[in-house]
């Protein structure tokens, strides 16, 4: 059986799972509004999400609930710096072995990948 | 000598009043509070390996519906017929008001002040509309439109509320209107913006004969598409750098009149983009939609554009105090209010 612990929704689930928690004990946020962000949370993310569905839907997570603009602003920069270098050293790995159409390819998923992210902006 | 009473002597009794009301609430209370503490205790507990679980129960969480649940409430208690002056008050601390802004330098906002803030911040600036971008939140109410930053303390925001001030109402930018606590206010745009044109178009379009050219022509007249090359080219002129973000069509909008406005310049990825490089790309874009009479007007040198934005930035820089550690903005040095939270939650300002 897969580790779900490293997945990136399981990630999220315990940011914002943290982040209800914290503000629930300092009294920073009603009874009310916690419990509409953990049902949104549960209903936008279900369990069987992929990583790859889970970062194209957290850009729109703070479109309702401003409290989780921090934890969508912290993986889009994440996004940012792991797949943009990831995607490099791939990248001169197949341009160095002569794969340019491998190496087109990744390019185009990354900027295809971003641009939807962008859009979310 | 007395005769015995025929009737035992009942003891002088104390009248037995029912338990109160806030003797009961404050029963409650502590037994919540007990409660409370294991439920945070088990909820934390959880966090590590099953923070869906965490989730289930925030959600099923069952909120209070009636005021005597929330406050210690008892009918019987006498209420003071004097108004009592609220301690704020007397250290100048006021309510802000709707759709209020200031002058001088943003307030940064923390922590808790923050958090309240932003509980809050609907009911001051929103009420017709909002739209959430990475950077912040504009809400819509009348003439005006507020942004409040997700991380006011982000450098990159500073560029964005100088600019604003300095150029607001050049080159159809929106005019500029105050600072507000983690934001600022400024013009709102009666429109519809070039995005949601597209899509309207485009997804609402069922004859299969229609060029895409077609369909460009019905969104943009070419007189429009003219007014925004020449708009991006007194933008230029304005205010001596590129707007950089030209392809996010969501900062062109049309408004009613047909009159073409631009806003929201680029600040973290400007790259190498130039004046002449960003009007042709644009003019060449139209082109390439059939738009075939138009004229590449003309726009400041290049080299120009690169140093003003420099000189800019570095302006700006000299007006904010910068943590040294996380170059962050701690302060902006002509800040003119300053804010504090009552004891009920309310966010209060004080003018200095």
């Amino acid at each position: 059986m897969a580790d779900k612990t490293n997945s990136l929704l399981f990630q999220v689930e315990q940011e914002v799972a943290k982040l209800l928690l914290v503000k629930l004990e300092k009294f920073n946020i009603t009874l009310e509004r916690a419990s509409q962000i953990a049902k949104f949370i549960l209903s936008h993310l279900p369990e069987d999400l992929t990583d790859e569905q889970v970062l194209k839907i957290i850009p729109s997570l703070d479109d309702q609930f401003y409290e989780l603009s921090e934890i969508v602003h912290k993986h889009m920069l994440d996004y940012e710096e792991k797949y943009k270098n990831e995607t490099v050293k791939n990248m001169q790995e197949m341009i160095k072995h002569s794969h340019f159409q491998e190496a087109s390819n990744l390019a185009f998923k990354y900027f295809e990948l971003k641009s939807e992210l962008k859009n979310h902006e | 000598m007395n005769e015995a009473p025929t009737q035992p002597i009942r003891p002088a009794q104390a009248e037995v009043k029912p338990v109160g009301r806030v003797e009961q609430a404050k029963a409650t209370v502590k037994e919540w509070s007990e409660k409370g503490k294991q439920w945070f205790k088990d909820q934390w507990g959880k966090i590590t390996n099953k923070p869906r679980e965490v989730l289930e129960e925030v959600n099923n969480i069952s909120v209070p519906s009636k005021r005597e649940d929330l406050y210690l409430v008892d009918s019987t208690e006498k209420t003071n017929t004097f108004p009592k002056i609220p301690e704020y008050q007397k250290e100048n601390f006021r309510p802000i008001e709707k759709g209020e802004s200031f002058e001088g330098g943003m307030l940064i906002l923390e922590r808790e002040e923050r958090t309240h803030y932003n509980q809050q911040v609907e009911d001051l600036y929103g009420g017709e509309g909002k739209g959430n971008g990475k950077w912040g939140t504009v809400f819509l109410s009348g003439e005006k439109a507020t942004k409040i930053f997700n991380q006011p303390d982000n450098i990159l925001n500073a560029y964005d509320l100088a600019f604003a001030k300095k150029y607001g109402g050049i080159a159809g930018l929106p005019k500029f209107i105050g600072v507000v606590p983690n934001g600022y206010q400024m013009e709102r745009f009666h429109g519809t913006s070039l995005a949601r044109l597209v899509n309207k178009a485009f997804n609402t379009n069922t004859d299969k004969t229609k060029t895409s050219s077609q369909i460009w022509k019905e969104i943009l007249s070419p007189n429009q598409a003219q007014s925004l090359l020449d708009r991006l080219a007194e933008f230029h002129k304005g205010t001596g750098r590129v707007h950089g973000d030209m392809g996010h069509w969501d900062d062109i909008v049309v408004e009613p009149d047909g009159n073409i406005r631009i806003t929201d310049p680029e600040w973290e990825r400007i790259g190498d983009q130039t004046p002449h490089g960003e009007l042709q790309g644009l003019f060449d874009f139209f082109k390439d939609k059939g738009y075939s009479d138009l004229s590449l007007p003309e726009t400041i040198p290049d080299e120009a554009a690169a140093k003003n934005l420099d000189d800019f930035k570095l302006e700006v820089l000299e007006n904010l105090d910068i943590d040294p550690v996380f170059h962050k903005i701690s302060k902006y040095k002509d800040q003119k209010i300053d804010v504090k939270i009552s004891d009920d939650g309310q966010v209060l300002i004080s003018e200095k």
